[in-house]
């Protein structure tokens, strides 16, 4: 996980495209390149997720939206 | 003026990190204690990596079948944290007052008992649609309703303005029901809209973007087809207006407007 919100965080500040999106997620592994390169941040959310969050996020994956 | 206890909520914006405003981070570092109600794990991490003293209040979100009880429940453990007298954050997804009465609550019966209690202002997915779909409510206004509550209350509104419909994929969801057969709700939106719009109206899908670097999902689609969309639940609907409104021409009189001057 602190990898990736290393790796967020750099993309937070990569206005843009300066650095090519392509060479901060060449090393992650395939998933979440493909969820990047797909463009879908749904994928990537559940990639994320801890094991023992992932059983809470089914219960509550309607609840918490605005 | 300096207070023992405080309770500050503040909320995430939609995009991580991207959307946190200097302000929300500063409380999130700096308060005695966080509590955080978050659906993005990548900043519940970050919450857990700023302040050492935090808490989650998913489990009290599981607690009971009907939502509005699991906001009572949010409510009564964010009193709890200030009436410890101390300096309390509760961060929410989002803004922090838009779908979010527990926050709301707590900051009210905060204030009436005496404490320094207030909402700061973050990125809603509003505002995030706003800006994708290129719109300026300046132009014709905008209405904004939960889809649910705007079925429930028949709500009027002008089908020459913008409108924004939120959580269309828990229509009539009072709790945490996954079964519900979405299509039909969707079909029963669908039909009511038609009363307003034309079928062939085309109105839009849409889903901020919840990472940097990640673009929005935006669906174009007719009303009449609006069951065949793509939802998730946080899908937007926004219908754009059908058509550009009348000026009144006594009302121009009254105010000394030159309608010529306006339609140029």
């Amino acid at each position: 996980m602190d990898k990736m919100i290393n790796l967020l965080e750099k993309m937070a500040n990569n206005a843009h495209h300066k650095i090519d999106v392509e060479s901060l997620i060449k090393d992650l592994q395939p998933s979440i390149g493909e969820a990047f390169r797909e463009n879908n941040f749904t994928h990537l959310r559940q990639l994320l997720l801890q094991p023992e969050e992932i059983v809470a996020h089914r219960k509550t994956i309607i609840k918490v939206r605005k | 003026m300096s207070y023992k206890a405080s309770l500050v909520l503040v909320g995430t914006g939609i995009k991580f990190l991207s959307h946190l405003t200097t302000e929300a981070i500063t409380y999130i570092k700096q308060s005695d204690q966080v509590l955080y109600l978050v659906n993005d794990p990548a900043m519940k991490a970050w919450i857990r990596a700023n302040n050492a003293n935090c808490e989650s209040l998913d489990n009290l979100y599981d607690m009971y079948n009907l939502r509005i009880d699991c906001y009572r429940a949010i409510t009564a453990r964010i009193l709890e944290a200030v009436e410890k007298l101390q300096h309390v954050c509760v961060v929410f997804y989002g803004h922090p007052s838009l779908f979010s009465q527990s926050g709301l609550d707590a900051v009210i019966e905060a204030k009436n008992k005496g404490y320094d209690a207030r909402i700061l202002p973050a990125i809603s997915a509003e505002d995030c649609l706003l800006a994708d779909l290129l719109i300026d409510t300046g132009l014709a206004g905008v209405q904004s309703f939960e889809a649910s509550d705007l079925l429930l209350h028949q709500r009027k509104f002008d089908t020459n303005c913008h409108l924004i419909l939120w959580q269309v994929d828990a229509i009539g969801n009072l709790g945490h029901d996954k079964d519900i057969d979405n299509k039909q709700i969707i079909k029963i939106l669908s039909s009511y809209l038609s009363e307003f719009y034309d079928r062939d109206h085309e109105v839009f899908l849409y889903e901020a973007a919840q990472y940097p670097s990640f673009d929005p999902l935006i669906q174009k689609i007719n009303i009449a087809n609006l069951h065949d969309g793509n939802f998730s639940p946080i899908t937007s609907l926004y219908v754009p207006p059908m058509y550009q409104s009348y000026y009144d021409k006594e009302m121009a009189k009254k105010l000394g407007i030159n309608l010529e001057e306006l339609e140029k």
